[in-house]
């Protein structure tokens, strides 16, 4: 048995904290990427319950406050969706940076003048 | 058209300004970027080549989702700085391409700074040491001539065009007769290499003599020593026979800097527990000793300081608190008129302002283990870096490239202790550093992570070296988002 808690974010009884994403919105690799970085924080366990539906258990050291957690779990929604953009920007300017790297390491120009 | 034909054909050289503004017709594409959260409003965006812009954190979807009006500040900022390219700006991604290539110049250059560890004794007997010097009368801990005449073949095979050779020990004059034998040596091999040559002795100066700064006079050898703070710390930091270290290391500062030139000998300190809590006596004793810089370090998980537990006696959070404490106490002497520097935020300046990179070996990237930096032992043994040696003095020889007796330039530069960590630490593809906003500036530290956590390449969610630099880096950006004054005193800082 869980508590609703705000935006999304329930506790359940042991303490640790559920977020559910919508793989509709979000991408599984953010979502992963992000628990990654917050390994210090908590652990994370993902568990996709539907096609479009991923949950994230956090669970924290026992001196963990309840405040405490709240943040944590915000700033890893934070966190996903700063991700989530990375990869957006990344995949969308992989061409170009390709492009800068092979003239940086050209001894002829790859670009035309137009 | 040019501005002959221009003018010719419309009676004004110039373009009409809307022939400026092509952008607005046809909107923009974005740059490779990548970014970080500042604090709770603000983002850095950061390029390939290392500049930055700080904006408003709403404004980041606004601009990947290209809806930044073209004309605008932000607009012109961006462009500017080359975040996003539009049809006005097709010479973006030529310097995009050039500042690339100059700031990996120096890997082309290759191996620079070559460490002769000429002895492992000590007349100190220092509880943070890093290195596990041995005691004075143990010579076995000696570089002999023929070991020091193979490391430096090995030396001028470099094709750095710059070399550096620095003596370090233990206490390096306590082999003083070594070091004279490999500058001579050194000297004659440089009149058919050509080298710009240099000659660093690493010493705590309680054994100048006469003799020894005549010869570094002569040679042109700087001297580097170890300052850690005023008289009762710096003593209890580096404790020696009669408790006369503090006195010994001025006193060898002050003849150094009259024989050889005051810009001849340069001092480090170390942070040890009992420096927590006196960030301003050090940065102080600095000033009172003429210095104009300090490098404020924390200790290393090497050698003495982890068996005598000194190193596990604060964590980077406390060292963090004195950094900063120093950092703000020094910005505020520059605003009072005194021209003081902080090595490590120069570092970082340098690879947010210069064109060049840096030949700091833990802020490249790959890491400059072998490749920038390369340590010979007393015992004829090879390492990647200084730190390398620390760690097999531990009884850990992971980074050990090979023995100079035993292994030809060839097998010791393509081992795969040396080939395996410097690819492990290049951050374009490290995880938690890949797609880091700080990235352009950082590097990775593979000796220190195989230390802390087992493995070259680390957890960076749990590095005392990723918490350090990212601290840092976001304080530098606050500082010259938020305070002009103190943006003119950095940037004063960030020169090459």
């Amino acid at each position: 048995m869980s508590q609703t808690e705000d935006s999304g974010v329930r506790t359940s009884d042991d303490g640790s904290l559920l977020v559910l994403f919508d793989l509709r919105i979000y991408k599984i690799s953010a979502i992963k990427k992000a628990a990654y970085k917050f390994a210090s924080d908590c652990s994370v366990l993902l568990k996709q319950l539907s096609v479009d539906q991923l949950e994230a258990h956090l669970s924290f050291s026992d001196n963990t406050d309840a405040c405490a957690k709240k943040i944590i779990a915000r700033a890893f929604c934070n966190e996903v969706i700063d991700q989530d953009l990375r990869e957006q920007i990344a995949q969308e300017t992989e061409a170009t940076r390709n492009l800068i790297l092979a003239q940086a390491f050209s001894k002829t120009s790859l670009l035309t003048q137009e | 058209m040019s501005a002959i034909e221009l003018a010719t054909k419309t009676g004004s050289p110039f373009n009409d300004l809307n022939a400026y503004n092509q952008s607005l017709k046809t909107g923009y594409r974005l740059l490779p970027f990548k970014f970080i959260r500042l604090d709770d409003k603000r983002m850095v965006l950061t390029n390939e080549v290392g500049e930055f812009l700080v904006i408003e954190q709403d404004y980041l979807r606004a601009i990947v989702n290209k809806s930044i009006e073209a004309g605008s500040q932000l607009y012109n900022n961006l462009k500017s700085k080359h975040f996003l390219i539009d049809d006005d700006s097709s010479i973006a991604l030529e310097l995009l391409a050039m500042k690339s290539r100059t700031k990996m110049q120096q890997i082309s250059n290759f191996t620079g700074l070559h460490i002769f560890v000429v002895s492992l004794r000590c007349d100190h007997s220092c509880p943070y040491c890093q290195v596990s010097r041995q005691s004075e009368d143990k010579l076995a801990f000696d570089m002999s001539n023929d070991t020091a005449i193979k490391c430096l073949e090995f030396t001028f095979r470099s094709p750095s065009p710059s070399i550096k050779i620095e003596f370090q020990g233990g206490e390096p004059l306590l082999n003083f007769d070594l070091i004279k034998f490999i500058v001579i040596e050194a000297e004659k091999k440089n009149e058919v290499h050509n080298k710009d040559l240099e000659f660093v002795i690493a010493t705590n100066l309680a054994l100048l003599t006469d003799e020894i700064l005549s010869f570094c006079l002569e040679h042109r050898i700087y001297l580097s020593t170890s300052l850690d703070g005023p008289e009762d710390l710096h003593v209890a930091n580096r404790p020696r026979p009669g408790a006369d270290s503090y006195q010994r290391v001025i006193q060898g500062i002050n003849r150094a800097r009259a024989i050889l030139g005051p810009d001849k000998v340069s001092a480090l300190m170390t942070t040890t527990a009992a420096s927590l809590t006196r960030a301003k006596n050090i940065v102080d004793e600095y000033l009172l000793q003429g210095f104009n810089s300090i490098f404020l370090r924390p200790l290393s998980p090497y050698g003495f300081a982890v068996k005598t537990k000194w190193y596990q006696s604060y964590d980077i959070q406390n060292w963090l608190k004195f950094y900063f404490e120093g950092l703000d106490y020094i910005i505020n002497l520059n605003k009072q008129g005194y021209f003081f520097v902080e090595q490590y935020a120069a570092i970082i300046l340098n690879k947010m302002f210069s064109p060049q990179g840096t030949g700091y070996v833990d802020l490249q990237s790959p890491a400059g283990l072998g490749i920038s930096a390369i340590l010979f032992n007393y015992n004829a043994e090879v390492y990647a870096s200084d730190e390398a040696r620390m760690l097999a003095e531990m009884g850990d020889k992971t980074f050990c490239l090979g023995n100079i007796n035993q292994h030809t330039y060839e097998q010791i530069m393509l081992s795969e202790a040396l080939l395996n960590p410097i690819e492990q630490s290049i951050v374009e593809s490290v995880p938690g550093c890949n797609d880091c906003g700080f990235q352009p500036y950082c590097g990775s530290d593979p000796i220190y992570h195989h230390a802390t956590q087992k493995d070259s390449i680390g957890h960076k969610a749990l590095s005392g070296f990723c918490k350090k630099n990212m601290a840092i880096m976001r304080r530098l950006i606050c500082l010259m988002e938020d305070d002009p004054q103190a943006k003119q005193i950095l940037l004063n800082w960030a020169k090459p």
